[in-house]
């Protein structure tokens, strides 16, 4: 029986599903410089693959080219490190070429949990975070709250930013779009987060889903 | 119906507009309501997980040329503190995808009748795109067919058909409705690690039965093998051409190379069903990783 998942579940009332992660586009923001390639490839690009059979089948596919640190993602175990060790394996122990050989995307699980939105992060309630909360904050993420929620054994931290420039107690997820759910969202709603995992990845994109 | 698409590709009387509208992008997205999200929530007993997107991996089984592939970067990693980042390329229909509207067409016209020369550009579609797709929160189906043969793994070429499909739904005491997103259990996926026969042949709909399933509404269907449809296709003249009567014609989406093993191991006919496709512009399919809820 999982818990934190079925209390969830019962939170919507609305039925209303809101996507909170920007499209992958060409030129999508990111501080690194980090972009989203595609080429259509089959055939003539135009014009698709020639009709094929006495159906006349005809298509498009595409080859895409990304970071998978490039809009909402979260971190692998070892996309960070601290002198060369990560989550306590030595980087020789884990980094591959091709892939991390430990600590990578493959270790990153579906989540569906309570999500509470923090607007501005001016009038916290911590009494009612709850273990495993994912809480979403919009504005600025204020010196010493992540360690406070940390405390009170919060999920993860959701930023409208792609990361921060310190280190977070919690998973991040990052680059999420918070403007529609804070016009929305009256309380607390269901949180899903359905990481795409590659074999040694250094993070996993996700299309998050707040349900209200 | 409003279309009639009767698989002779350009020969086929006129199959658009679509049943959801002249100029809609969305298809069978379009069966999905509040009210279905808020009934759907209400499935799980127990608020298991069972995870339906295999691990992406360079050598898992992909057709035609595609490849999943990455570099890891890790120019900034031997300092004293620092992050690694990394580089994939590749399609969109690797691994657990979602299909697309644009993705297969009739004689250079995708869903709604679109014509190809309004449609691509080099870097992606103008229309049709990933960017139309909303994400699903529904009820799943999970039909068993392998169990009607008696077997845990379907043969190659096998193809589902209508009386198969009803045969499941009373087997499992359960019944496809509109929005439904609705998993063909045929057991290929027990060749998932040897890639030479995964992509050989495989067990799948026929054409009968897609038409049993675009009767009934659903938003998309899905199954564990690489195609949905089975191959090689009942009419050897005619490939591709459930593709054709989902995608072009219906709007039905096709989610490939979906585990659901597990699903019928614990006996789950009916679940929740959530999927949240990587949406990007002007792309014919998206990686998604959904997962039904127990």
């Amino acid at each position: 029986m999982n818990e934190t998942a079925l209390r969830a579940l019962a939170l919507p009332s609305l039925g209303r599903v809101l996507e909170l992660a920007p499209l992958r586009e060409p030129g999508m923001s990111d501080p690194q410089g980090r972009d989203w390639r595609q080429v259509m490839r089959t055939g003539d690009a135009l014009a698709g693959m020639p009709p094929l059979g006495e159906n006349d089948v005809t298509g498009f596919e595409e080859i895409v080219t990304a970071s998978t640190h490039l809009g909402c993602h979260l971190d692998a175990p070892g996309a960070r490190h601290i002198a060369g060790v990560a989550s306590g394996m030595p980087y020789a122990e884990f980094y591959g070429n091709d892939g991390l050989r430990a600590l990578g995307a493959d270790a990153l699980r579906p989540v569906l949990t309570r999500g509470i939105l923090l607007d501005g992060a001016t009038d916290v309630h911590f009494e009612h975070i709850e273990p495993g909360d994912a809480v979403l904050i919009r504005g600025g993420i204020t010196e010493g709250l992540a360690e406070d929620l940390a405390a009170r054994d919060a999920g993860f931290i959701g930023l409208e930013t792609a990361g921060c420039d310190r280190d977070l107690p919690l998973p991040v997820i990052s680059n999420l779009l918070l403007d529609e759910l804070a016009s929305a969202a009256t309380g607390p709603f269901l949180l899903v987060l359905t990481p795409i995992r590659g074999d040694g990845s250094t993070g996993a994109p996700v299309s998050p889903l707040a349900i209200l | 119906m409003t279309a009639a698409y009767d698989g002779n590709g350009d020969r086929s009387p006129r199959w658009w507009p679509s049943r959801y509208g002249e100029g809609d992008e969305r298809g069978a997205l379009n069966e999905l309501t509040a009210e279905g999200v808020l009934s759907a929530l209400r499935l799980p007993a127990a608020g298991r997980i069972i995870e339906l997107a295999p691990l992406l991996e360079r050598d898992m089984p992909s057709p035609i040329g595609r490849e999943w592939r990455q570099v890891v970067l890790a120019d900034r990693a031997l300092g004293e503190r620092g992050s690694f980042d990394d580089e994939v390329s590749a399609p969109a229909h690797v691994g657990c995808h979602v299909d697309g509207l644009a993705h297969l067409g009739i004689a250079r016209r995708a869903y709604n009748g679109i014509p190809y020369d309004e449609l691509a550009t080099r870097t992606g579609l103008r229309r049709l795109g990933a960017e139309h797709m909303l994400p699903w929160v529904a009820r799943g189906v999970c039909l068993d067919i392998a169990a009607l043969r008696g077997s845990e793994v379907m043969a190659a070429g096998d193809a589902v058909t209508p009386a198969d499909l009803d045969a499941a739904c009373e087997r499992q005491r359960v019944e496809p409705g509109p929005g439904d997103v609705v998993l063909i259990h045929t057991g290929w996926m027990a060749h998932w690690t040897d890639a030479a026969t995964y992509l050989d042949a495989e067990p799948g709909l026929g054409w009968d039965a897609a038409r049993w399933l675009t009767d009934r509404r659903v938003s998309a269907v899905g199954a564990d093998n690489w195609a949905v449809e089975v191959l090689p296709p009942e009419d050897a003249a005619r490939p591709w051409i459930v593709h054709q009567h989902m995608l072009a014609e219906t709007g039905t989406y096709l989610i490939e190379n979906v585990m659901t093993a597990e699903l019928v191991a614990g006996g789950h006919a009916e679940f929740l069903f959530i999927m949240a496709p990587l949406k990007g512009r002007g792309s014919s399919g998206a990686m998604v990783s959904p997962v039904a809820v127990v």
